[in-house]
C-alpha cells in the first residue's frame, strides 16, 4: 500500500512524536508491543520499503531492549515478597517477579519507540520532510536548503573520507578512524564546500525573505488528520483499555 | 558606443585590512555579447576580481573599494535575486555548486528563487534542452561526470535569466572532450546574445570565439589584446608567465632511457576495486627507472582510484612489486596536508624517515629540501594558506622527502599558470634524470606527447599502451571532436 508515502511528512513526524510523549506518560507493556506491531505491520506493506534494511535497522533496539530488560531483571529493586531463586550457569540468583515486570516495561517501550521512529525513516522522503517544514511549520528557506544542502553533500564526504585515509596511509602515517589528522582536512573542506555553496546559492538568485515560487507544494489533506487524531485516539484508549 | 552591461571604475581589493591589495585602481567594462577571456598570472587576483564584479565579494570576504556598475546601475543597490537576473557565476569546481538531490530540481531551485510564474516543469525542459541535457533531468547530481555537472550549472545559471556569466575555471576539472562540449554549448550561448566573463589560464577553447583577452595588471586598466594579435603578441604573454598554447612544450622531450635501468615497479593481472566490483582488470604494467610515464583517459575512467591502488591504498587482486616506497600527489593536495606549517609538513615525513635525527637535524634537512623547492619563505606559512601551484608542490616534495624512487603524480600541472607549470615540469625532469620514476595522470595531451615515455590509455576497464602513432591519433581525434 502506498498510504503511508501519501502522508504529509511533517504532520506525519508531529503525530508519530505525540504518540511517543503519550507512551512515555505509561508503562503499558501491552500497548507497547502493540504500538511496536503496528509500526511492523505499517511499514512492512507499504510498497518500496527494503525490508532487510528495515529489520537491520531494528536490531540495536532489540539489543538495547534486552539489555534493558536483563538489568531490570537482575538489578532492579524488587520486593522479597515475590522473590524466586533460580540456577544460571555460573551462581546462584534471586529474580523476582516485579523486577521482570518493570524490565519488560522497559524493553517494550524502547521497541515501541524503535517501531514508531524506524516507521517514520522508511516511508517518508528527506526532501518531503524538509519541504513540508518549510511549508507547513514555518521553517525557515534559509535552514531548509541548507539542510538539503548537507544531506546532499553526504556522498562526496563519504568519498572524501576515503580520500584522506588513503592520504595518510600513502604518507605511512598511522591513523584510528576519527583521528583529528582525518578529520581536519575534512574540516577545512567542509568550511570551503559551504561558503562556496552559499556562493552559489547566492548567485542562483537565493534570498531570504523574498518571495518564491514553490514547486513542490507538499499536501495537507484531510488523510493526515485522520492518522493524526486516528493514531493518537487510538494509543489514548489503548492508555486505558489495555 | 554602446553602454556597458557590467564595469568597474577604481576598483580595489584586499582580504584584510591590512593585507596588501590584491589588485588597485582597476578599470573595466563589458559590454553586451561579449565574450571576454580574463588572464594573468597566479595570484594576481583573477578570481577575487570576477567575484567582486559578480555581487559575491566583499559580502563573503575581504575589502573593496570603488564602484561596479550593473546596467547602469551601482550593484550594491541589487539583492541577491534581482542581481541573479544579469549576473550569474559558474564555479570551478562542479561538486561545490549544487544544493538539490536531482538535476531537475536544482534547475527548479532556481526557478523558484526568481519567482518564476510560468509552466516550471516546461521551463526545466527548455532549459535542459539549451545544453542538451535532456536526458539526465531525473539523475541524482552526483553520478553525473565533471563536464555534465558543468553543464548543469550552467542550465541552472541561465534559469535566473543571466544575461552575464562569469566563468571562474570553468574547465579546470575536465577533460579535453568535455571541455570542448562545454566550449561548444558557451559558444553557441553567445551566439545567442549571452555575455561571457571567463577566467581561464589557456586561450585555447576560447580563440574561436572571444572578441578580446584581458590581461590584469597590479594597477589600472587591463591590457586589452584582440584575438587576432593573440601570435603576434606572444612575448607580451610569455613575460608574465601565461599560457597563448602549447607550443612552450617545443623543446620539451622525454628522458632519454638509460639501457640498464632497473624495473622500478611492476604489476602482474592487476584488478582494481571501487567498492566490491573490479572496475580496472588485467593491468600488466613495467615501469623503470629514470622514465616518465603518462596515464590519459577521461573523466570517471578511474586514473586517480589506479594511482591510489599502485601506492598501495587501494582495494586490489593480483601483484604489485615495488622497488621502493611509492609516493603519491593528489589532484587536489589539500588532502594529504597533516600539519599547519609548510616545515612541518616536511620534518613530519623526514621523522618516519630518520627516526632517530634531533629536531634541528630535522629542521636543517628540511630546509634543504625547501630551499630546492624555492618554498623557503614559506615555512611558516599554513599550507591551506599556499596558492594552489605552490600546494602542489609541497606535495610533491612532502612525498620525496620521505625517499620516494616512485612518484605518482595526479593531474600535476592542473590549474596553474605557465610559469608554475614549467617549474614543476623541470623539477620533475631534473629528479627522473637522477633516477625518479614518474606516473603522471593528465587532461594535458600535449604536455604527455612531450614528457612520457610511454603513454597509457584508461578506457572501458582497460589500461592500453598506446604507441607514439596511436597516441598522435587520439589526440587529433580530440582535437577533432568539436
Amino acid at each position: 500500500m502506498t498510504f503511508m508515502r501519501s502522508l504529509n511528512a511533517g504532520y506525519k513526524l508531529l503525530t508519530l512524536i505525540i504518540a511517543s510523549l503519550l507512551l512515555s506518560f505509561t508503562y503499558n507493556i501491552r500497548l507497547n508491543l502493540v504500538v511496536t506491531a503496528l509500526g511492523f505491520v505499517l511499514t512492512l506493506t507499504t510498497t518500496g520499503v527494503n525490508k532487510k534494511k528495515f529489520f537491520l535497522a531494528m536490531i540495536p533496539f532489540f539489543i538495547a531492549a534486552a539489555g534493558t530488560f536483563m538489568t531490570g531483571l537482575l538489578h532492579g529493586r524488587g520486593n522479597e515478597a515475590d522473590a524466586i531463586t533460580v540456577l544460571t550457569m555460573t551462581d546462584q540468583r534471586i529474580l523476582n517477579a516485579n523486577n521482570f515486570t518493570n524490565g519488560l516495561k522497559l524493553a517494550s517501550r524502547i521497541l515501541a519507540y524503535g517501531g514508531l521512529g524506524m516507521m517514520f525513516a522508511f516511508t517518508t522522503d528527506s526532501m518531503e520532510l524538509i519541504m513540508s517544514l518549510m511549508q507547513q511549520f514555518r521553517l525557515p528557506p534559509k535552514f531548509a536548503y541548507g539542510i538539503l544542502a548537507a544531506y546532499h553533500f553526504f556522498p562526496v564526504v563519504q568519498s572524501e573520507y576515503g580520500t584522506v585515509g588513503a592520504a595518510l596511509k600513502v604518507r605511512g602515517v598511522k591513523a584510528g578512524p576519527f583521528s583529528t589528522k582525518r578529520l581536519f582536512p575534512m574540516l577545512v573542506h567542509a568550511l570551503e564546500r559551504s561558503e562556496n555553496l552559499a556562493m552559489a546559492m547566492e548567485s542562483r538568485g537565493f534570498e531570504a525573505g523574498k518571495p518564491r515560487a514553490c514547486a513542490f507544494r507538499v499536501p495537507l489533506r484531510a488523510r493526515d488528520f485522520v492518522f493524526l487524531f486516528g493514531l493518537n485516539g487510538a494509543v489514548l484508549a489503548g492508555l486505558f483499555l489495555l | 558606443m554602446t553602454e556597458p552591461l557590467l564595469s568597474c571604475t577604481g576598483l580595489s581589493f584586499r582580504y584584510g585590512k591590512k593585507q596588501d591589495p590584491v589588485f588597485r585602481n582597476l578599470d573595466l567594462a563589458v559590454y553586451p555579447g561579449e565574450t571576454v577571456l580574463l588572464m594573468g598570472p597566479s595570484g594576481c587576483g583573477k578570481s577575487s576580481l570576477a567575484y567582486c564584479l559578480a555581487g559575491l565579494y566583499p559580502s563573503y570576504t575581504g575589502v573593496m573599494e570603488g564602484e561596479v556598475t550593473l546596467l547602469g546601475r551601482p550593484l550594491a543597490s541589487y539583492g541577491a535575486a534581482e542581481r541573479s537576473g544579469a549576473v550569474s557565476v559558474l564555479f570551478q569546481n562542479p561538486d561545490n555548486q549544487f544544493c538539490m538531490d536531482r538535476a531537475e530540481n536544482e534547475i527548479l531551485f532556481a526557478l523558484e528563487n526568481i519567482n518564476y510564474q510560468g509552466d516550471l516543469s516546461k521551463r526545466v525542459d527548455e532549459l535542459l534542452a539549451l545544453v542538451g541535457l535532456e536526458d539526465v533531468r531525473s539523475r541524482p547530481i552526483h553520478t553525473l561526470s565533471g563536464g555534465t555537472k558543468q553543464k548543469l550549472a550552467l542550465a541552472t545559471a541561465l534559469a535566473t535569466e543571466a544575461k552575464l556569466l562569469i566563468l571562474d575555471e570553468p574547465f579546470a576539472n575536465l577533460d579535453p572532450a568535455s571541455c570542448m562540449r562545454v566550449a561548444e554549448t558557451l559558444k553557441e550561448l553567445n551566439r545567442r546574445g549571452l555575455t561571457l566573463l571567463v577566467v581561464d589560464h589557456r586561450p585555447d577553447h576560447w580563440r574561436g570565439f572571444m572578441s578580446r583577452v584581458l590581461i590584469l595588471e597590479k594597477e589600472g586598466a587591463p591590457l586589452c589584446i584582440r584575438p587576432e594579435e593573440l601570435d603576434t603578441r606572444r612575448e607580451e604573454f610569455a613575460a608574465r608567465g601565461l599560457f597563448t598554447g602549447d607550443d612552450w612544450l617545443n623543446g620539451v622531450h622525454p628522458a632519454e632511457e638509460k639501457a640498464d635501468a632497473k624495473v622500478s615497479l611492476k604489476t602482474e593481472g592487476l584488478s582494481v576495486y571501487h567498492g566490491k566490483t573490479p572496475f580496472l582488470t588485467g593491468v600488466d604494467l613495467t615501469l623503470k627507472e629514470g622514465t616518465v610515464t603518462a596515464i590519459v583517459g577521461e573523466n570517471g575512467a578511474g586514473k586517480s582510484t589506479l594511482l591510489t591502488a599502485l601506492a598501495g591504498a587501494g582495494k586490489t587482486k593480483g601483484t604489485i612489486e615495488a622497488a621502493g616506497r611509492v609516493g603519491l600527489v593528489f589532484q587536489n593536495p589539500r588532502f594529504q596536508f597533516l600539519t599547519l606549517t609548510v616545515e612541518e609538513e616536511v620534518t613530519t615525513t623526514l621523522k618516519v624517515l630518520y627516526p632517530k635525527e634531533t629536531p634541528d637535524g630535522l629542521k636543517q634537512r628540511a630546509e634543504a629540501w625547501l630551499e630546492e623547492f624555492q618554498m623557503l619563505g614559506y615555512r611558516k606559512v599554513s599550507p591551506y594558506a599556499l596558492s594552489q601551484g605552490q600546494q602542489r608542490r609541497l606535495a610533491m616534495l612532502a612525498m620525496l622527502a620521505g625517499d620516494r624512487p616512485i612518484l605518482l603524480m595526479d593531474e600535476p600541472t592542473y590549474a596553474q599558470d605557465e610559469r608554475s607549470t614549467r617549474f614543476i615540469l623541470e623539477l620533475i625532469s631534473r629528479r627522473v634524470a637522477a633516477g625518479l620514476t614518474a606516473v603522471i595522470a593528465t587532461h594535458d595531451l600535449a604536455l604527455a606527447k612531450a614528457t612520457a615515455n610511454q603513454v597509457l590509455l584508461m578506457e572501458a576497464g582497460r589500461l592500453t599502451p598506446l604507441s607514439p602513432k596511436a597516441f598522435d591519433a587520439y589526440i587529433a581525434e580530440r582535437r577533432a571532436c568539436v
